[in-house]
C-alpha cells in the first residue's frame, strides 16, 4: 500500500491528540497533545510535500522536540488505526529518534560497523579448535562460525540509516538539537540528505535512495550556527513562543477540565508567567522561561497533595518561594534580577507587600 | 518572463536584494506552488517563500526577505492577480482573497493613477530602483539583546577554539585505522599510531583601551564578563594602549604595569590563544605608520610563545580601508575577524597550523631589507 501526499497532511486537529495524560508507545517514549500554529502545520506540510528536512529553531522549551512525536501520533492514528501485530501489540508509525551529542559523527545515524567484534570471531576461529568448542560449547561455535561468514552480520544500522531502508512508508526521523555535534557534522550529512541514499563499504552493501521518503524534523538550538549548504537543503521554520491564547489553549489541553479554583488559579500563574517574560525580556542574559516550564510549574501548582489555597499563597509570593520560583527560573543571578525588577517596577503593589511579609514569615520562624 | 516559469521575477529580485538563492531554491518554490501551496493570497505565498528562502544566515535575512518581497507585492500586485490567482475554476475552488500587504513599513510606491488593473500592463513595465539604503538615522537605540556578542557565543566559540586537537608525537593506538589496515591488507602487519588527544587551551585576552575602543565596550562586555567571571579557564586579561609596548597593565587595576617578558614567559607554544581586541586604527579612520610597527614588533616577541592568534576588530571590514587595520589585516592573514559570532566560528574552525603570519609586511623597507638579509 503506497499513500498519497494528502495521506502524509499533518491536521494537528482535536481527533488526532493523544490523551490528557500522554500515551507511550512500545518503547516507552511518551506522547502528549501537541498544539500547533497555523504557519507550523504549513511548515510541516511542505516539508513532507517537497521532501526536504525541516529544521526548527526557537528557544528552549517551546515544543520543537515534540512535533516529531505529534506527527508520528497523527500518522498512527490514521494510518494504523486498530492495526495490531502479531503480538497483538498496537501498531505505531516508524518513527526514530537520533539524540546528537557533541560526540556524534554523521556515519553513526547511517551505520555502524563492528570490525573488532568481527575480529575477535575471527581470532577465536582461527585458534585451536578443540579448545574453542570447550571454551564455547558447541552451539556458541557454531554460531560463531556462521556469523564469521557473512560481513554484513556485524553491522548495524543507526536511526536514519533504518528510516532510509523502511521502503513501505515514510519514517519520521528526528534529529534532535544537531547544533550540539562538532561544526562538521551537518556539512558531512550533506549528501545523505540529497540523495537519501548510501553505502556501507565495509561490507559492500548500497542502500538505494527509497520511494518513500523519510520525513526528517532537525531541532538546533542555535549553539552554534550551521553552514550555508547544510541550510539551503533544509526548510526553516523559527518556532515562536505561543501567545497568550496559544497558552491557555496549551494548558487546557494538558490539564483539562478544572474546577473554578483551579481554573482561576490557571489564569493568576498565567498572568504572573507573562509578567515574568516581559521583565526578564530587555536584560540581556537572561533566560525567560518556556512553555515547557509552564506546564511544569501548573502540574506542581495543581499536584493532586497540593491544597488549592496553599497553591494561591504561593502563588501570590512566587518571587519568595524559591523551590516553586527555580521551576520557572533557573539561575540565580535571574532569579535576582526578576525580584529586583518586581521591587522596582511595582513598590506599592501586592507584590512588594507578599515579598516583605513572605520575608518577615520567614525571618520570624 | 516565461509564462511556464511563474515568479521567476521575484526570485531575481531577491537575489538582486543580495538573498544568496540558488536555482534549486526557486525549483522548491515551483514544486511548491504545483502542490496546491501559497495560493490563497499574498499571504500565504509570502509565506511558503520565508520557509523556503529565509534561514538562520546572513545570506538568507528575514528582514531583507520581507522588505524585498513588500516593495515586490506592491510593485507587481494589479499584474499579478489576473496571472497567478485566476477567477475560480473548478480546479481552483479556494475563494479568492484580495491581498493586502502585511507590513506596511515600506512607504507605499508611486503608482501612476491612470494605471488600470488588467492584461494591458506588461508584467515587466515597472522598473524597480535598487533598493535604497535605510535613512541614516541620527538617534540610535541600542537593544542590549542586539549586540553582536553574547555570553553563550562567547563560550561556545570558546569551546570550538579549544576543541581537543591531536598533537605532538605518535604514542597513541589508533584503532580503527589498524582495523582499516587489516581489512585492507588482509593481514596484520603493525599497529597505525597517532599523537594523544590533547584539550587544553590557555586563554590571553588582550584588550585596548584607548579613548576611540570606549564606544565598543558594551559590545565587549560578554568577552571580559567570560574571563572575570571564570567562565572561561585558564585566562588572563590584560589592556593596552593603541598597541602593546614593553609593558602590558592589568585588567582590574589599569596603573598596573607588568613586563611583556613577565607574561609572555608564562604562555605556552602549544596551548596559549591569543585574543587581540582593538580597533587597529579603523575607529579613527587613521593610517599611523608607528602604530603598525609597534604592532609589528609586539607580534614577533609574542608568536613565538603561542599557538594560535585571533585579532577582533568591533569595526566591520569595509571600514578597515587605508588604515592600519587593513595593513595589520593583511599581516594577519585572515586572523583578523569583525566581531561577530559567525566568523569568529569560522576563524575558530581553522587549524592554527595554517596560521601563516606575514610579519614582513608590517616592517618598514629598510627593516625590511635587514630582516631578509
Amino acid at each position: 500500500m503506497t499513500l498519497s501526499t494528502e495521506d502524509y497532511r499533518y491536521t494537528a486537529n482535536d481527533a488526532c491528540q493523544p490523551p490528557q495524560d500522554g500515551i507511550a508507545d512500545p518503547q516507552g517514549r511518551k506522547y502528549y497533545p501537541y498544539i500547533a500554529s497555523d504557519d507550523l502545520k504549513e511548515a510541516v506540510n511542505l516539508a513532507i510535500t517537497l521532501q526536504r528536512p525541516l529544521l526548527l529553531e526557537g528557544e528552549p522549551g517551546c515544543g520543537k522536540t515534540r512535533l516529531a512525536g505529534a506527527i508520528v501520533y497523527e500518522l498512527t492514528q490514521k494510518q494504523l488505526q486498530g492495526q495490531q501485530d502479531k503480538d497483538g501489540n498496537p501498531l505505531w508509525w516508524d518513527y526514530r529518534v537520533w539524540n546528537v551529542k557533541s560526540t556524534s559523527r554523521a556515519r553513526e545515524g547511517l551505520y555502524f560497523y563492528d570490525a573488532i567484534a568481527r575480529l575477535r570471531d575471527a581470532q577465536l576461529v582461527g585458534s585451536d579448535p578443540q579448545r574453542l568448542r570447550e571454551f564455547l560449547g558447541e552451539n556458541e561455535t557454531d554460531q560463531l562460525k556462521a556469523r564469521l561468514k557473512d560481513r554484513q552480520n556485524y553491522r548495524e544500522f543507526g536511526p536514519l540509516g533504518e528510516a532510509i531502508r523502511n521502503t513501505q512508508t515514510r519514517s519520521v526521523v528526528l534529529i534532535d538539537e544537531i547544533d550540539k555535534a562538532d561544526s562538521d557534522f551537518p556539512n558531512d550529512l550533506l549528501l545523505e540528505l540529497d540523495t537519501l541514499g548510501f553505502e556501507v563499504p565495509e561490507t559492500g552493501e548500497s542502500i538505494p535512495p527509497p520511494d518513500q521518503k523519510p520525513i526528517l524534523i532537525i531541532t538546533s538550538n542555535r549553539e552554534k550556527p550551521l553552514p550555508d549548504p547544510f541550510l539551503r537543503r533544509c526548510l526553516y521554520f523559527y518556532v515562536d513562543f505561543p501567545n497568550q491564547d496559544q497558552l491557555l489553549k496549551i494548558i487546557n489541553r494538558r490539564f483539562g477540565q478544572s474546577n473554578r479554583k483551579q481554573k482561576q488559579l490557571i489564569d493568576i500563574a498565567i498572568k504572573k508567567f507573562d509578567e515574568m517574560r516581559q521583565l526578564l525580556e530587555d536584560s540581556p542574559g537572561s533566560r525567560p522561561p518556556g512553555t515547557s516550564e509552564i506546564l511544569e510549574f501548573l502540574t506542581a501548582l495543581l499536584h493532586p497533595s497540593q491544597q488549592i489555597d496553599q497553591a494561591m499563597k504561593d502563588l501570590n509570593t512566587l518571587a519568595n518561594r524559591l523551590p516553586l520560583l527555580g521551576i520557572l527560573l533557573k539561575t540565580q543571578p535571574d532569579q535576582k534580577l526578576y525580584r529586583d525588577i518586581l521591587l522596582k517596577t511595582q513598590p506599592d503593589q501586592q507584590l512588594y507587600r507578599d515579598l516583605i511579609s513572605g520575608e518577615e514569615a520567614e525571618s520570624g520562624e | 518572463m516565461s509564462s511556464n516559469l511563474p515568479l521567476l521575477d521575484l526570485f531575481q529580485t531577491m537575489r538582486r536584494e543580495g538573498m544568496k538563492l540558488t536555482p534549486e531554491q526557486y525549483d522548491l518554490l515551483q514544486q511548491a506552488l504545483q502542490q496546491g501551496h501559497g495560493l490563497s493570497g499574498w499571504d500565504d505565498l509570502k509565506r511558503v517563500c520565508r520557509m523556503l528562502w529565509v534561514k538562520p544566515s546572513p545570506n538568507y535575512d528575514r528582514d531583507l526577505f520581507e522588505q524585498t518581497f513588500d516593495r515586490y507585492v506592491e510593485a507587481h500586485q494589479r499584474q499579478f492577480q489576473a496571472y497567478l490567482f485566476p477567477a475560480p475554476t473548478a480546479s481552483t475552488p479556494k475563494p479568492l482573497t484580495l491581498p493586502q500587504p502585511a507590513h506596511p513599513q515600506v512607504p507605499p510606491r508611486r503608482m501612476p493613477n491612470t494605471q488600470e488593473s488588467g492584461e494591458t500592463q506588461s508584467p515587466i513595465a515597472i522598473k524597480t530602483d535598487p533598493f535604497p539604503l535605510p535613512p541614516q538615522k541620527t538617534d540610535w537605540i541600542v537593544i542590549p539583546g542586539a549586540l553582536p556578542l553574547s555570553l553563550r557565543s562567547v563560550q561556545s566559540s570558546w569551546r570550538s577554539l579549544r576543541r581537543s586537537t591531536r598533537r605532538g608525537l605518535a604514542t597513541e593506538v589508533d584503532l580503527e585505522a589498524t582495523l582499516n589496515r587489516i581489512n585492507q591488507n588482509g593481514f596484520f602487519s603493525e599497529v597505525v599510531l597517532r599523537p594523544e588527544r590533547r584539550q587544553q587551551g590557555e586563554l590571553l585576552l588582550l584588550i585596548d583601551d584607548s579613548d576611540a575602543m570606549l564606544p565598543f565596550r558594551p559590545a565587549l562586555q560578554p568577552l571580559i564578563t567570560a574571563v572575570t567571571e571564570h567562565r572561561i579557564t585558564p585566562a588572563q586579561i590584560y589592556r593596552f594602549t593603541i598597541y602593546p609596548d614593553d609593558y602590558l597593565y592589568d585588567w582590574h587595576q589599569p596603573f598596573k604595569a607588568i613586563p611583556l617578558n613577565t607574561v609572555l614567559a608564562q604562555q605556552h607554544r602549544s596551548r596559549t590563544i591569543v585574543l587581540i581586541v582593538s580597533d587597529g586604527g579603523a575607529a579613527t579612520k587613521t593610517y599611523s605608520i608607528e602604530r603598525q610597527q609597534g604592532i609589528a614588533k609586539f607580534l614577533e616577541q609574542l608568536l613565538p610563545c603561542i599557538h594560535q592568534l585571533l585579532w577582533l576588530n568591533p569595526l566591520p571590514p569595509e571600514r578597515w580601508q587605508f588604515t592600519t587595520a587593513q595593513a595589520i589585516a593583511q599581516a594577519l592573514n585572515g586572523r583578523m575577524i569583525p566581531l561577530n559570532p559567525v566568523s569568529l566560528q569560522v576563524v575558530a574552525k581553522e587549524s592554527p597550523s595554517e596560521l601563516m603570519i606575514k610579519l614582513w609586511s608590517l616592517l618598514p623597507p629598510t627593516l625590511n631589507a635587514n630582516a631578509t638579509t
